[in-house]
């Protein structure tokens, strides 16, 4: 008897507190809807309150300046309301879905990196049918109508990344390749302008070896190490994707290396690679600024929202970090 | 002191889905004394027991020790009170030795660094295994590599460990031979005489007379009586009427002679699979009950299952009407008008989670199917039909197989094979687990097919029931068939005999 | 104090009246989602509560709740599938490799849905007759049609432009998407055949107890493959839809879909030990989920914890689920 009673009131609280939550998701939703409070003069705020999303491929720390950047910027103009949104393993049907939900929510304006363009690019057109302005970032979605992309131009990374690759090692050795996951598009992008750049400049530079770790660290640093054993004379090896400067710390660790022993030359400044740079694992990194991405999506947002028009590419750059600027490269506009 | 009752169970009720498993029991028991319970299958004995040892908890009812209220909630609260209790599966971990087995929750530590005393473990329960005549070549082997008496044995050594003063047996002789069911016996006039109070299940009569100083007979979940047996003289006849309430002759229905007919139905000709059974060969006529004896084990059940199908046999022949079949699965045999009850209803013969009325028609969906789809209202007629044929109750159709009784789920997987309208129905051990009541209705149900020219073929390894029901009775041991016995000169001593392998004196 | 008592007495005997009435599992995850739609139609009545968002949801839903039907045929009949994604996403990748080579396309869709046939044969194969567990061989065989799927494409994505395919995942029929039409089509034929015929009880009574199926006479291997089939077509035909969605076969496509099948299965009421179960639960299950995922970006919880929120919602009313029906 007392114990079917305890477990009837499980039920009914279980019964509310999932009814509840609910309710309670839509209260703090409320909340939110309030305008922040005014502080004075802003340089370019909106004269109605504005809600843009920004959507990234997936979950990861690579995006966190992005999303600081975003929101104290965005807290600066004052009267912009901001959604952060990703798949959390970087699932293409479930980008999908959080666009088709943006849609539905009328937010404004839609900033989004893409999983995969082919797949994305029709719902990005129905979000500006949906009259929603978006502007791709990270990586673009040529084949849609989004007004303009801002980020790096992966191309013209991989270029930069085979310069850097040639000043460290002095032209000349056997260099080995990690791409994340091979379908996305600034990744094939950046290779391809690696791969270009040494056919041109650089002759005694061969690629022996260019893997896949789809994106997952634990597979990343598995295929690393079979592909060093296949290589052992190599001089240098470049992660392409978040995935791949991490896998080389972890395979220097593991084999006592340091950037004497062999150079790991990767993208993107994530708080691991640069740790790894501090501790002498990491040669050089070429990074990404994504740290004005944030700045740049609202003032685009902003601007085409106003009626304007913005470039089509603005090409945000890359720059070198070695242990000689890396406190100070941020600073570089 | 011996003779002061310890312990004192008042007006125990327990039910479970379906079934009232007690009602109003009382029972008590004395220091030193052997107190058997006695009572057919499904009777209440161990439902008893596991609500003295904590399993189940009674809804209703007092238990006292030593005078003393108290409650048990759990088996720990039962082991505080000194109460052990052996059930029929044993409560040992199998991978761990004797010593970690008597040892476990209770391990002895180093004083020092507070890791475990392996040595002193090992040889306390080496003590007390010897004590009890427990002598092991090896003392780490993990206990599933013992055989079952000796098992039994550790498990007795674990309830000593703990100085038990009330210990529960229950069916501890089913699974011995009968020298260790005498060291056994010893043990336990042993444990009396130190003052011990022991509870003595068993379905054994002989056994039960021979051991006990009362015996206490429950009935479908009721007291019936308690019998005193301090001159070890009590009648088993009288003992056999109080288990079923009714005097023997009553309880089984009336055979009519005229209702086996010379046409053989099956014949099975030196059937063999090895390590299982060997040279089997008997054959059943329409209208006959061939009973099956032999002891848990001796390869009756596998028999069974070859002839259906659900096995495969190394050698042999299976003849069906006069005519060779070669059987190769459970859907051939019904084809052939063969079905089998199997031995254990919950496991093999019912889909629990499914209604009555579904777990009849699963071997029927062609009766009850137009256009591919099942008709409700054929459905519902089908079973209705088997359901008044067969009395079950509730006549609830659509209501969970298993919120019935044992007895009434057990005529319902009867009732799914008199649906395929068979010629020969195998019955493994039909009553098991089903009320007194319940049995004499099985056995009605039994006697009126053969009427209809039906063959049945009765596995059972209560020997009153076969001698009760069969025309003729097939003795089977580890394997063979080592005796054959028509209705009219079978005894109980003879099939025993046959049973254990002794021979028979035909 | 005493008041309160009474009340809570009251309010358990007139649930006991509900149970009772209701009974079914269905009305009460019907109830559940219809409080959910109800509280977001307040919350949120110009984003949430409008045909196009709800017909949105409806189409988010249709694939997931397509291989969700595979899922819960293979759950009742007492497996358990761990390569529904993979699978339907190589027949995807199939279907748009050989649009891509410019084959005929109604070839191409046979070939693609043949595949998902063939993976669940031989799921069914390895299980009933190596008899190994469904879980190792299902997962082994997710690994094998995703290493497929790559082998095909060599990692890159291949564009999907025919119309054909591109209509049935994102046309429409007056306000309905096509895509949720097929799922409701599949859900209706899969629930009559669970309920009402032979195939549907010998399914649940494999499921259930898979020894007396086979004592009963039920060749519970035939029985078994032809569940695991009819799972590999099921998957087929979503991966075809798929492509259509993706406008491309995508080597990772259907990652997930495993565990959000699952998810949708059991919040749906079907016991994870086999036996039991609807169709028409999964599918309510896959709404109740899909109201959530949309509800939690319209509400504007933080991406961070709306996975967590979808992982307390489902404990939540599988332990609803589990609590109610223990008493019996």
């Amino acid at each position: 008897m007392k114990k079917s009673f305890v477990k009837r009131l499980l039920v009914t609280v279980l019964v509310f507190v999932l009814i509840f939550s609910l309710a309670a998701c839509g209260g703090t939703g409320k909340q939110a809807d309030q305008p922040t409070p005014d502080e004075g003069d802003k340089p370019a705020a909106p004269a109605e309150k504005r809600t843009y999303a920004i959507i990234y491929p997936v979950i990861h720390q690579f995006f966190d300046p992005v999303t600081t950047g975003a929101q104290a910027y965005a807290e600066k103009l004052g009267n912009i309301e901001l959604f952060i949104h990703a798949p959390e393993g970087g699932q293409v049907q479930q980008q999908i879905e959080i666009v088709e939900n943006l849609i539905s929510m009328q937010v404004d304006g839609i900033a989004i990196g893409s999983t995969d363009p082919e797949a994305l690019a029709p719902y990005i057109d129905q979000a500006i049918e949906a009259g929603i302005q978006v502007v791709t970032f990270d990586s673009d979605t040529p084949n849609s109508n989004r007004a303009g992309y801002i980020g790096t131009m992966n191309y013209e990374a991989g270029l930069h990344m085979a310069d850097v690759i040639a000043k460290h090692i002095g032209e000349e050795g056997k260099i080995i390749i990690l791409q994340d996951v091979p379908t996305q598009g600034n990744l094939v992008e950046r290779l391809q302008g690696i791969e270009d750049r040494i056919k041109e400049k650089y002759p005694k530079i061969k690629i022996a070896d260019v893997q896949s770790g789809y994106a997952d660290p634990a597979k990343s640093v598995e295929v690393l190490e079979s592909m060093i054993e296949a290589n052992p004379d190599f001089v240098s090896y470049t992660g392409i994707g978040g995935a791949g400067g991490p896998a080389g710390i972890a395979v220097w660790k593991a084999r006592g290396w340091t950037n004497q022993d062999k150079m790991n030359i990767s993208f993107d400044n994530t708080d691991e690679n640069i740790d790894g740079l501090r501790d002498g694992l990491i040669t050089a990194l070429v990074s990404q600024r994504q740290h004005i991405w944030g700045e740049l999506i609202i003032d685009s947002l902003n601007t085409l929202c106003d009626g304007g028009t913005i470039e089509e590419h603005n090409d945000t750059g890359t720059i070198e970090v070695t242990i000689e600027n890396i406190d100070t490269y941020q600073d570089e506009r | 002191m011996n003779g002061e009752v310890i312990l004192r169970m008042k007006n125990i009720s327990k039910t479970f889905p379906g079934v009232q498993a007690l009602k109003d029991v009382s029972f008590d028991l004395k220091k030193g004394e052997v107190h058997a319970i006695v009572g057919e299958n499904g009777a209440g004995k161990s439902t008893l027991m596991k609500v003295l040892g904590g399993v189940h908890l009674a809804e209703k009812g007092e238990i006292e020790i030593n005078g003393i209220p108290v409650e048990i909630h759990n088996p720990r609260d039962a082991l505080n009170h000194k109460i052990s209790v052996i059930h029929q599966e044993f409560n040992l971990v199998p991978t761990l030795n004797v010593s970690e087995n008597i040892f476990l929750g209770k391990e002895l530590t180093k004083k020092l660094t507070g890791s475990l005393d392996k040595r002193l473990m090992k040889k306390r329960s080496r003590e007390l295994a010897e004590s009890l005549g427990l002598n092991l070549t090896n003392y780490d082997a993990p206990v599933r590599q013992l055989s079952i008496a000796q098992q039994q044995l550790v498990e007795i050594g674990k309830a000593l460990f703990n100085e038990t003063s009330i210990l529960v047996m229950d069916e501890p002789t089913s699974v011995l031979t009968s020298k260790e069911t005498e060291v056994l016996f010893r043990l336990i006039n042993q444990f009396k005489k130190e003052g011990m109070a022991i509870v003595y299940i068993s379905h054994r009569l002989d056994e039960v007379v021979t051991i006990s100083d009362r015996i206490t007979v429950l009935r479908d979940g009721e007291y019936i009586t308690t019998m005193d047996n301090s001159e070890k003289k009590a009648s088993k006849d009288e003992i056999c009427a109080h288990m079923i309430g009714r005097r023997i002759e009553d309880y089984y229905p009336e055979r009519k002679e005229d209702a086996i007919s010379d046409d053989v139905i099956l014949e099975v000709k030196n059937l063999t699979t090895e390590g299982y059974f060997e040279d089997i060969s008997f054959n059943v006529r329409k209208g006959e009950i061939l009973g099956f004896a032999g002891l848990v084990g001796a390869g009756r059940t596998e028999i069974m299952k070859s002839i259906f199908g659900e096995s495969k046999y190394d050698s042999g022949e299976i003849i069906l009407d006069g005519a060779r079949k070669k059987i190769k699965s459970t859907t051939e045999a019904i084809k052939e008008g063969i079905v089998l009850v199997p031995e254990d209803r919950k496991q093999e013969g019912l889909v629990l989670l499914m209604s009555l009325a579904d777990n009849i028609a699963i071997p029927n969906t062609d009766q009850i199917t137009s256009l591919g789809t099942i008709v409700r209202r054929k459905k519902s007629n089908l079973t209705n039909e088997y359901v008044n044929k067969l009395s079950i109750r509730p006549a609830l159709i659509n209501r969970p197989i298993r919120n019935f009784s044992g007895g009434n789920q057990q005529k319902a997987v009867i009732a799914k094979w008199l649906a395929t309208n068979p010629r020969l129905i195998i019955l493994d051990e039909p009553t098991r687990g089903v009320d007194v009541g319940a049995k004499s209705e099985i056995y009605t149900i039994v006697n009126s097919l053969t009427e209809a020219g039906v063959g049945i073929v009765f596995v059972s390894s209560e020997l009153t029931e076969l001698l009760g029901v069969c025309d003729r009775i097939l003795v089977v041991h580890e394997g063979r068939i080592t005796g054959e016995f028509n209705r009219t000169d079978a005894t109980e001593e003879k099939i025993m005999r046959a049973a254990a392998g002794m021979g028979n004196e035909m | 104090m005493f008041a309160k008592i009474s009340n809570s007495i009251k309010v358990n005997r007139s649930s006991e009246y509900f149970r009772f009435v209701i009974g079914q599992k269905e009305l009460r995850l019907f109830v559940l989602l219809a409080a959910m739609v109800a509280i977001m139609a307040v919350l949120k009545p110009d984003t949430f509560f409008t045909s196009t968002n709800l017909f949105n949801i409806l189409r988010q839903i249709s694939l997931i709740t397509i291989v969700a039907v595979a899922q819960t045929l293979v759950i009742i009949s007492g497996g358990i599938d761990l390569s529904v994604g993979f699978n339907l996403g190589l027949c995807g990748i199939i279907i748009s490799y050989l649009l891509d080579a410019a084959f005929n396309p109604a070839l191409a869709f046979f070939a693609g849905i043949s595949a998902g046939l063939l993976i669940g044969l031989a799921n069914g194969l390895i299980i009933t007759l190596v008899k190994l567990p469904p879980f190792i061989v299902t997962i082994g065989m997710a690994y094998i049609a995703r290493g497929l799927a790559f082998v095909v494409t060599e990692g890159f994505t291949i564009r999907v432009t025919n119309e054909f395919v591109s209509e049935l995942a994102n046309g429409y029929v007056g306000p309905i998407p096509i895509m949720t039409i097929i799922m409701f089509v599949i859900v209706v034929i899969f629930s009559y055949i669970l309920n009402h015929t032979p195939f549907g009880m010998k399914t649940k009574a494999v499921g259930g107890n898979i020894v007396a199926a086979k004592l009963s006479g039920i060749n519970t291997v035939t029985h078994r493959l032809k569940i695991h089939v009819i799972g590999g077509i099921l998957c087929g035909i979503a991966g075809l839809l798929m492509i259509g969605r993706l406008n491309a076969g995508n080597p990772n496509a259907g990652m997930n879909y495993d565990v959000d099948s699952i998810a949708a299965t059991v919040v749906g009421g079907t016991s994870m030990n086999g036996g039991e179960g609807s169709i028409l639960g999964t599918l309510l299950g896959s709404m109740i989920l899909g109201v959530m995922r949309n509800a939690l970006v319209l509400l504007k919880v933080s991406m961070y914890w709306q996975t967590v929120v979808a992982g307390a919602i489902i404990i939540a009313v599988c332990s609803i689920d589990y609590l109610t029906n223990k008493n019996k």
